[in-house]
């Protein structure tokens, strides 16, 4: 087949994620979905799971046996996930999530928000409260203004570097234990924004 | 299981897996 320049395709204006674009990884020629580029990692609860009551460290997605992605470059990430929690304890209070849990990869350079709702009903509008954390994997106390409701709905966002390649386990310490529920439809990405040492992207001056 | 980093973190892993997780953590004895 004639070689196309790629300026020469005709662009397509139905795009649905389906579509397989070329890339080159090591030295081989492979092809991905387009969601998946875009997307980058990805895993969503596609059935409810329920924690261990516990205040430690834990995973939180069981959709693969250890929740855990591994990462293979050094770079810079930036990560968003939606976690709603139910069968919380009715103790104020609620948790803090965690970039890696026990995963082996070092990080730094952190910085992510949280924001949310600690209430029994979530569904039910109400102001949002959450921290921030600078330059640690884990917040420090309760990630979501604190309240005696037994479920949580948060959205966290942040960036961090990857230091030195391994696994990253995104994971959740209750404020006090109990065999809480991460709800179905709860998920988490994490994409590569830069190689190592790469701190713009884009024509700045 | 529950385990300890030498920080004093505690993580609760289900399926320790060396491949997975950290190698510094220590079992935590049951009750502790």
């Amino acid at each position: 087949m004639a070689s196309t320049k790629i300026s020469a395709l005709t662009a397509s204006t139905s795009l649905d994620g389906t579509e397989i674009v070329p890339l080159s990884a090591g030295g081989a020629n492979e092809g991905a979905p387009v969601s998946q580029v875009h997307a980058g990692a990805l895993i969503y609860l596609n059935a409810d799971y329920t924690l261990t009551s516990s205040t430690a460290q834990q995973k939180l997605f069981n959709t693969t046996t250890n929740g855990a992605l591994t990462i293979s470059n050094t770079g810079l990430y930036e990560f968003e996930a939606q976690i709603y929690l139910t069968t919380m304890s009715t103790t104020s209070g609620n948790g803090v999530f965690s970039l890696i849990g026990a995963g082996t990869a070092t990080l730094a350079g952190q910085l992510m928000g949280a924001v949310g709702i600690d209430a029994t009903t979530p569904a039910t509008a109400a102001a949002q409260g959450g921290a921030f954390i600078q330059a640690a994997s884990v917040f420090t106390t309760n990630m979501v203004t604190a309240g005696t409701g037994t479920a949580m709905g948060v959205t966290i966002k942040g960036v961090f570097k990857v230091t030195a390649t391994g696994t990253i386990i995104p994971s959740i310490a209750l404020t006090t234990a109990n065999a809480a529920v991460v709800k179905a439809g709860s998920w988490y990405r994490c994409k590569m924004l830069a190689p190592a040492s790469t701190y713009s992207v884009g024509a700045w001056s | 299981m529950e385990y300890m980093d030498p920080e004093g973190n505690r993580y609760w892993i289900e399926n320790y897996d060396p491949e997975v997780h950290r190698s510094d953590l220590v079992p935590v004895p049951t009750g502790e």
